[in-house]
């Protein structure tokens, strides 16, 4: 008995599913209509990236407000200063997507204590560890015994595998962008066309 | 009559606690390299997830991978733990 070859379709160029697979992780493959391999893709990249956000807390994603700084530059704005900054872990972390962003954008405006400057920006800085923050203004509400802050830093060997984790997740979703954005095709957005998709 | 060390035992269990999960690091310390079972895990899946062609023996493909990460910094860790104690002992020695 043979066994009829599926016919082997051509890799192309697909910048929809690079894009969707940016947005969030999975979504490019689902795309393409493999929907088991975009699940199995989102839940790796998102299961890394939450897993060092759960063992090493917020400090574990932190790009310095490197974006904001540059949009702030081009704009002709003067750059907000920001303390404890891992701007070289993020840019691994980054590709995660608007999840690692929307991650880092709460950790620098929702738990950073706020210090305006002279030239009217701000400096964003960590919390002391008896230090509260007034959640209206991001301001500090002082230091005594007692104080909870808004978060902790991550130390230590907690920290590196937090961030290391968050980055990896970064890094393989990368991965998943590219493949995505050359691949094959044939069956449709989302499998459509095919009456039986590719994968479930 | 609590003595000052149980004092700060009461204080670190409170502090765990009170740890607010993804916002406070969890106080792994002690237990930081048990992370490294599912961060391999999680990395082979999405790893063989784009690389496999065929998904039918995903699983056993993403059990292999995680092993053998997980091997491999063992070995790496022995192999670190050997050059330091033995070899750098004998160099300053």
């Amino acid at each position: 008995m043979s066994i009829e070859p599926s016919p082997q379709r051509e890799e192309q160029l697909q910048p929809i599913a690079g894009v969707l697979a940016f947005v969030f992780p999975g979504l490019g493959h689902a795309y393409l209509g493999q929907m088991r391999r975009g699940v199995f893709i989102s839940i790796g990249v998102l299961g890394l990236f939450f897993g060092g956000l759960l063992v090493a807390g917020l400090s574990a994603v932190d790009s310095g407000l490197y974006f904001a700084n540059r949009a702030r530059a081009i704009s002709g704005k003067p750059p907000h200063i920001s303390e404890g900054g891992d701007a070289i872990w993020f840019a691994g972390q980054m590709f995660v997507g608007p999840v690692a962003f929307g991650v880092d954008a709460i950790h620098q405006f929702g738990f950073k204590i706020r210090e305006p400057l002279s030239n009217g920006a701000f400096k964003f800085r960590p919390p002391l560890p008896d230090e509260a923050r007034d959640g209206q203004t991001g301001r500090t509400a002082g230091r005594a015994a007692g104080n909870s802050p808004s978060y902790r830093r991550a130390i230590a060997r907690v920290a590196e595998v937090g961030t290391l984790a968050c980055m990896l997740a970064g890094l393989l979703n990368l991965i998943a962008i590219i493949d995505a954005s050359w691949h094959a095709t044939g069956l449709g957005p989302f499998g459509r066309k095919s009456k039986k998709r590719e994968e479930w | 009559m609590i003595e000052p060390a149980q004092y700060s035992d009461v204080g670190a269990a409170g502090l765990t606690l009170a740890a607010r999960l993804f916002i406070d690091p969890l106080d792994l310390h002690t237990w930081w390299w048990i992370l490294l079972v599912p961060m391999a895990w999680f990395l082979s899946m999405a790893y063989k997830a784009v690389r496999v062609p065929n998904l039918d023996g995903y699983w056993r493909q993403v059990t292999s991978m995680a092993v053998q990460v997980v091997l491999a910094m063992v070995a790496l860790s022995v192999v670190a733990f050997l050059i330091i104690e033995i070899f750098v002992r004998r160099m300053v020695g």
